[in-house]
């Protein structure tokens, strides 16, 4: 089983929101809402030891994820590269996944009536590039690749970095990780 | 933008609340029947009509607020995970119990009927409560919350219409009397866990207790639709009617307000916001 997801090293990141107007760009998302988003972190602790970062956040390719469980229509699936996908076809538009996932990951298109959400850029994928987020970061802070091959630049900057995952206590188990400063 | 908009609006609110009112009647009238008997026929009869007809208004609200309104039969295909799946069965084997029961009256009927009131009741808390991204409903107190007041507005709705027909159900004052009670004590309870639960459940307690919600809150849901009911109906048979019209206004706003503060557990960078995030 491979586990296509990212790595975001936010050391790198400069809360530019470079990856946000890409992923917008790219994936036609309408005014106001994000698949990709920037949150600003701190700034927080005392003066010497203060902390401030941006926070980049989209669909953390939960394995557990809870959005795939609440779907009534099974229309969300998890794909053989690990990635959470919505087959258009089955979506009824109840929006309960919406309210199920903890990440705030996904969006209802007005237009098509279905919700969507980050597949990691498929289209992009087939054609062999990397999503628009990833090869738009200016400061290399995000790393694409299978965090199930140890051998993959994601899973050695995981070790190297001793990455985490966000709200890990509610056991969607994230494949998204995060490297501190 | 669009993240602090409610994902759900008034249309799911309507809907968790008509579902709640038309299985309440008719779980709670069939209840009576099987402890009181015959002078409970009336009662029943008129909550099988109501029990058909409001579940059925919600669902039409309810298919109204999806994306893709045509394929909503999709929803029944999922039933060993989702919750969702399991409650549009409830409700639909629910609705035919009450088309079945106005057809044959039929005892046995009745009891399922009971069952899968009770089921449908309870099932719009459990539709709220699983959710763990939102600490403020992912209680099991909320089915129960819901059950309670489903039992309660069911039975105003059963005695306005009794009352516009001419029947005499005034026992069901002191009936409901009870279960407003119960309802109070319930609400407290769950606020008072509420607050002592993770930051997001107690900021969302805040927002009913002193926040952006708290005049529909205390005003809607306690005063109108609690406290003025049972003073109402402990007071005189004559207001009574009054008092079921009440609880089913504040029965609509406890749905409404608990729907709009459940926001989900915040990622760091993440402040809480009124609405829902």
């Amino acid at each position: 089983m491979s586990q296509l997801a990212l790595v975001v090293d936010l050391k790198k990141c400069i809360s530019c929101h470079a990856c946000t107007v890409a992923c917008k760009m790219h994936n036609g998302i309408a005014l106001g809402d994000y698949l990709v988003k920037v949150l600003n972190v701190g700034p927080k602790g005392n003066f010497p030891n203060i902390s401030k970062y941006g926070l980049p956040k989209s669909c953390m390719q939960c394995k557990k994820p809870p959005c795939e469980s609440v779907c009534p229509a099974g229309a969300t699936e998890i794909n053989s590269q690990g990635v959470v996908i919505i087959n258009e076809t089955k979506c009824v538009g109840c929006k309960y996944c919406m309210a199920a996932c903890p990440y705030g990951a996904r969006i209802f298109n007005e237009s098509k009536g279905i919700v969507q959400k980050c597949d990691l850029c498929a289209s992009r994928r087939d054609e062999g590039l990397e999503p628009a987020c990833v090869q738009t970061c200016l400061a290399g802070a995000r790393v694409f690749g299978d965090v199930e091959d140890p051998n993959s630049d994601a899973s050695r900057l995981i070790n190297l970095r001793q990455g985490t995952t966000l709200l890990p206590h509610l056991g969607t188990e994230p494949s998204v990780y995060y490297c501190h400063p | 933008m669009s993240e602090h908009k409610p994902i759900w609006d008034y249309r799911v609110a309507a809907y968790l609340f008509l579902a709640g009112v038309g299985a309440g009647s008719f779980a709670i009238s069939g209840i009576y029947y099987f402890v009181l008997g015959e002078m409970m026929q009336s009662a029943v009869e008129i909550a099988a009509w109501l029990g058909l007809l409001l579940v059925a208004c919600g669902t039409f609200l309810l298919v109204s607020d999806l994306g893709q309104p045509v394929r909503f039969w999709r929803v029944l295909f999922n039933i060993k995970s989702s919750v969702m799946s399991f409650g549009a069965w409830t409700i639909s084997i629910f609705m035919l119990l009450c088309f079945l029961y106005i057809l044959w009256g039929n005892t046995t009927v009745l009891g399922l009927g009971i069952l899968f009131g009770m089921a449908t009741a309870a099932y719009t808390g459990v539709l709220l409560g699983i959710l763990k991204g939102r600490p403020f409903w992912n209680t099991s107190l909320l089915p129960v919350l819901f059950l309670v007041s489903a039992f309660s507005t069911g039975i105003a709705a059963v005695h306005l219409i009794a009352v516009s027909m001419g029947h005499n159900l005034n026992a069901f004052r002191f009936l409901d009397a009870g279960f407003v009670m119960v309802e109070l004590l319930l609400l407290f309870f769950y606020l008072v866990i509420m607050k002592n639960s993770t930051v997001e459940a107690s900021r969302s307690a805040d927002e009913l207790i002193k926040g952006r919600f708290s005049r529909l809150f205390w005003g809607g849901v306690i005063t109108v639709g609690l406290f003025i009911p049972l003073v109402l109906h402990l007071l005189s048979p004559r207001i009574s009617v009054l008092a079921s019209v009440l609880v089913l206004i504040g029965g609509y706003i406890l749905r409404y307000s608990i729907l709009r503060v459940g926001n989900r557990t915040l990622l760091p960078g993440e402040s809480f916001e009124a609405g829902w995030l």
